[in-house]
């Protein structure tokens, strides 16, 4: 059979009642539909590729945005882990500690107090030693200690502090 | 507070000490002698229900009650307080007088007067105490001495309270006949001298109008602090850190703070406050003046939860109410009034953008829109809130716009992300519309090309003379 | 076709050619010459291709989701909070993955129900009912791994009632616990595990098994019901067929977005009857990451295709006639599950006569049960309400069977299937409205 050859299916004749134009408006319709859907369905595949600008999901441990020389004796610095507030402290000594920033009354977050050399709430005048304990005012628990690790950064001479949950 | 909390911790420490230890209970007992077992003392077992005498039932009270008490978990007998001959042969005629005999040692029932010394005598003795807690404090009756209440006893006024008035257990309320043999640990939650109980206990005699007359002081102490934000604090959210009575007061020193003293009794927890308000011109007048700092505007029991229309309205003068900002700055050229207004208005206007930003936040959380970030953002916010309110206490617009214009970035930062979710969501839905327009286009297709296909094979089927299709 | 093209020339049809050598001529004429039958029932027909289309579904989102997810204990629940947050149309590439998922188990059950009652599976088609109901435990096992994969309470939960529930099983139970759980409990372990078994094992067993199942089906063609009542000559698949199909798809591709744009704000009950079968807003919820040392959070339930085995457990006595009861609720389950596969074998009735009356009470019972049981599963139900849940399963079960008894008499034993469907699904609402109150 010689159709014609626009009828992807089967080599079948032109139906009696169709003229081509109606038939031909069919295909374009169902063509364009086709198309549709494949650019519909490629849009958000395509976009969903691209890697968002946070890069990855936060997860137990974090990487401090201010390497380990950046962090001065005697003083501590707020970050951010995942939705909390955390602080890290080094010591006089040069030891590095994290906890969870957030003070054991009422949540207000704490700083590091350096003329003590304590972590002190400001809300309450609670206060905790460099350990994490709860050593006067009214806090009642000691802060959550986070685990910290150092690890050399690639291709600089900073340290990171890599910050994770106990 | 300190004090408090040390003592709970003593007391527990105490308790495991002694359920660990056969410890000799005696306080003059040789350590080589083995103790005598509580039961088997002839003060027991005269003073109990199964005595075959004739005592009455009174006298088997102190028996009962001592069950309970913190001083029989310690592993004391009746003979460690009162003194006496705790082994005397009870079937002898005699036995009473052997048992009490003054040569025994036998101090008997303590008048008033007499309790803060019989409590004293192993209570103030640092060698002793240390055996049941190496840290435990020894000072209680030196400080009773200096208080009110000590200084009153001392003169003869056996209606003020002694050790057992608060230590003791009260059964049935009737403060007159306080029982000193069921004293409880700090740390027991029942006990009148637990956190929660302080101010009923307190309030036990302060309360009492008719009690209280002689002494001329107002007796609705603890109906205001029961009204306070401490109380609720305390009570309601169960946190032992906030003040009932003693943590102003003292607890065996009882003594009103002075108005000098005021700051650094509030102080103690409300620091930055406290620093704040010594740094400013305000204290040198309230010196001058000689008000009481923190009381002028917050007041002493009733202390409610504060609030910005404080900066800037009169109060409406309810004596227990307090005074707000514009009950002292009055009159057009006085220079306070426009500084309060300016704390309050910039105050104001960052809890109006924290609010707003937790509202929009609400709402697209409530479309199921994930923005626990912006959340946790808008924390930045309400903590710079609370440094705004605490700066105010120096009196120094400055110091609090700082706060409120960090706050106010913050705010508006997370009110943004939540806009943006919620506009995310709008988005979902009208990119839901359009695909089900282009899906319902897509099936309209599709039926159209199935009765063109169908009517071609019936067409194709009728001339063919009902062969299948073509191969 | 014409001479022409037979005769050796330079150039001969390029089509041709690339097919020939792709070898894809063979597909040509396989789909040239499959038919489909019309008839009465020609709607189920559509059911297993619906099937496969949500399955290709599974397949494009599951491959999106690898490139973000993590299969850790640490990092699963972050790094699909993350696809759901921060991944521009992750939302909706989760959503679409975990909605269609149950879809499938619901168009599935479709798909088995009809060949069951229209007797689909008899002679020659035994074995495309084996590997079908092959495939429907593997979808399962699909269900199940990837209800814990993003390590929230609930899942965890779920995860941790199921897997106990091999433990009843006489002998080896406690091994066989062990073997799915990685370990004695639920952990990080098990979660590497169930990462294992949904993109690597159960995919490549699928594709076996789906292979298997579709050169059935393409074998032996459709079986056309012994009392179907013929509309016309059977159809080309191709075109006429799939055109057919491809509109169920977009349909059920519409009804999938609207769920899931609408779900998170949808009243309860508006999305009658996916609210109530897998509860969409819930499952698109992650609500809290798994705490292995918290307590068992409220509301552990595990999905819903899997209720009826839950509430069953849970409402067999502890001990029945001395014997351990759960242990003989899974031993039931695993001979329920045995049967199903021989249902074939077992129904040797001559394949000319009606469907056995016995063999559609069973299975209309089979599912009014099942249904009273998902129902009081949904609702964690009190004493009362589970009491309510069985008088109506029973009272479904019974009328079923009376009237299959009084539809002997009669002829047009199939007629039976959708009024019996009907009825079911109103006691199904009624049910759950009745408890829905209760609870």
């Amino acid at each position: 059979m010689t159709g014609t050859s626009q009828p992807p299916q089967g080599g079948d004749t032109q139906g009696p009642a169709e003229g081509p134009t109606r038939r031909e408006l069919v295909d374009y319709m169902l063509g364009g539909a086709f198309v549709l859907t494949g650019a519909a369905t490629l849009y958000p595949a395509l976009n969903y590729l691209v890697p968002p600008e946070s890069g990855e999901a936060e997860t137990s441990s974090v990487v401090l945005p201010f390497s380990a020389e950046e962090l001065q004796p005697d003083s501590g610095r707020i970050f951010k882990f995942g939705n909390q507030p955390g602080i890290a402290l080094k010591t006089p000594q040069g030891e590095i500690r994290a906890f969870d920033a957030r003070c054991s009354h009422l949540s207000c977050i704490v700083q590091y107090a350096s003329e003590q050399h304590r972590i002190m709430c400001a809300c309450h005048m609670g206060w905790y030693d460099l350990t994490g304990r709860n050593v006067a005012g009214p806090p009642p628990r000691p802060l959550t200690a986070f685990t910290v690790n150092l690890r050399k950064r690639k291709g600089s001479d900073g340290t990171e502090i890599v910050v994770s949950r106990a | 507070m300190n004090t408090r909390r040390e003592h709970s911790v003593h007391v527990v420490l105490l308790a495991l000490m002694v359920s660990s230890s056969a410890l000799s209970s005696v306080h003059a007992q040789d350590a080589q002698t083995p103790p005598l077992a509580y039961e088997a003392t002839s003060c027991v077992m005269c003073h109990s229900d199964s005595d075959p005498r004739n005592m009455p039932p009174s006298a088997h009270d102190p028996v009962e009650h001592f069950e309970q008490d913190v001083h029989r978990a310690a592993g004391l007998s009746c003979h460690d307080c009162h003194g006496g001959a705790p082994e005397v042969d009870v079937d002898a005629p005699d036995a009473k007088d052997l048992a009490h005999a003054a040569s025994a040692g036998f101090r008997g029932r303590p008048a008033p007067q007499d309790v803060p010394a019989f409590c004293g005598r192993c209570h103030s003795d640092a060698a002793y105490m240390s055996r049941f807690d190496p840290d435990v404090r020894v000072d209680q009756e030196q400080l009773y001495a200096t208080s009110v209440h000590g200084q009153k006893l001392a003169e003869g006024d056996v209606k003020v309270a002694n050790c057992i008035s608060c230590h003791g257990r009260h059964p049935g309320g009737e403060m007159a006949s306080a029982l000193a043999h069921g004293i409880t640990a700090i740390s027991d939650p029942n006990g009148p001298v637990h956190p929660t109980q302080v101010a009923t206990t307190c309030g036990r005699c302060h309360s009492d109008a008719a009690y209280m007359k002689e002494y001329g002081i107002p007796t609705d102490q603890q109906a205001l602090y029961e009204r306070s934000v401490h109380h609720t604090q305390l009570v309601e959210k169960e946190d032992l850190s906030a003040p009932t009575c003693n943590d102003c007061h003292g607890n065996h020193g009882a003594r009103p703070p002075g108005v000098a003293d005021l700051a650094f009794v509030c102080g103690t927890c409300h620091g930055r406050q406290a620093e704040l308000f010594r740094e400013s011109t305000m204290a040198t007048v309230f010196e001058m003046n000689e008000l009481g700092e923190c009381m002028v505007c917050h007041g002493n029991h009733l202390i409610v939860p504060p609030s910005d229309a404080m900066l800037v309205s009169q109060g409406d003068g309810d004596p227990n109410e307090v005074q707000r900002c514009s009950d002292c700055h009055t009159g057009s050229d006085d220079t306070g009034a426009p500084i309060g207004k300016a704390m309050h208005d910039g105050i104001l206007a960052l809890d109006d953008k924290v609010h707003g930003a937790e509202e929009v936040l609400a709402d697209a959380e409530a479309k199921g829109m994930p923005v626990s970030e912006a959340e946790f953002h808008l924390t930045g916010a309400t903590d710079a809130l609370i440094e705004a309110r605490v700066a105010i206490h120096r009196f120094d617009p400055a110091l609090v716009e700082e706060p409120v214009a960090r706050g106010s970035k913050v705010a508006e930062e997370a009110h943004a992300m939540g806009e943006a979710a919620i506009a995310d969501f709008y988005f979902r839905h009208r990119w839901l519309a359009i695909s089900l327009v282009g899906i319902a286009f897509v099936i309209v297709s599709l039926v159209l090309k199935v009765r063109q296909v169908d009517r071609r094979l019936e067409a194709r089927r009728a001339t063919s003379g009902g062969r299948d299709a073509p191969a | 076709m014409e001479p022409r093209s037979s005769s050796p020339g330079p150039e001969p049809d390029r089509g041709s050619s690339w097919g020939a050598r792709l070898g894809l001529d063979l597909f040509k004429s396989l789909a040239e010459h499959k038919t489909v039958p019309r008839h009465q029932h020609t709607i189920w027909y559509y059911m297993g291709g619906m099937a496969l289309f949500l399955f290709m579904v599974q397949v494009a989102t599951g491959i999106l989701l690898l490139l973000y997810y993590r299969p850790s204990s640490t990092e699963a629940y972050e790094s699909v909070q993350f696809i759901m947050t921060k991944v521009s149309w992750g939302w909706l590439v989760r959503s679409l993955h975990s909605i269609s998922a149950n879809l499938l188990v619901l168009v599935l059950l479709v798909h088995l129900g009809s060949v069951y009652f229209l007797r689909a599976y008899r002679k020659p088609r035994e074995f495309t009912w084996v590997s079908g109901i092959a495939l429907f435990f593997l979808f399962l096992g699909f269900g199940f791994s990837g209800y814990l994969l993003p390590w929230n309470e609930l899942a965890y939960f779920a995860t941790a009632v199921g897997t106990d529930i091999p433990g009843a099983m006489p002998g080896m139970g406690e091994f066989v616990v062990r073997l799915l759980r990685g370990g004695p409990d639920v952990t990080g372990a098990t979660l590497s595990r169930f990462y294992g078994l949904h993109v690597a094992i159960l995919p490549a067993l699928t594709t076996v098994v789906m292979g298997l199942h579709l050169y059935q089906v393409q074998l032996h063609g459709m079986s056309t019901p012994k009392r179907a009542r013929i509309k016309g000559p059977p159809m080309p698949f191709v075109p006429h067929f799939l055109l057919r199909d491809l509109v169920g798809w977009f349909a059920i591709l519409g009804l999938l977005i609207t769920i899931i744009v609408l779900a998170p704000t949808a009243p309860k009950g508006a999305l009658f009857p996916f609210d109530f079968l897998f509860d969409p807003k819930h499952l698109l919820e992650l609500g809290n990451k798994a705490d292995p040392f918290s307590s068992a959070a409220a509301g552990i339930k595990p999905e819903w295709y899997f209720l009826f085995m839950y509430q069953a457990l849970k409402m067999i006595p502890a001990t029945v006639l001395g014997l351990e009861g759960e242990m003989l609720g899974v031993l039931a389950f695993g001979v329920g599950g045995l049967v199903l596969v021989l249902v074939p074998f077992l129904d040797r009735g001559a394949s000319g006569l009606p469907p056995h009356p016995l063999a559609r009470a069973a299975g209309s019972a089979i599912i009014a049960v099942g249904l009273a049981l998902a129902a009081l599963g949904t609702f964690c139900m009190v004493e009362m309400g589970s009491t309510l849940g069985i008088v109506g399963g029973v009272i479904a079960g019974l009328w079923i069977v009376v009237s299959v008894v009084l539809d002997r008499r009669r002829r047009g034993a199939e007629s039976l299937l959708f009024p019996s469907l009907g009825l079911l699904t109103v006691l199904f609402i009624v049910a759950m409205t009745i408890v829905g109150r209760l609870s």
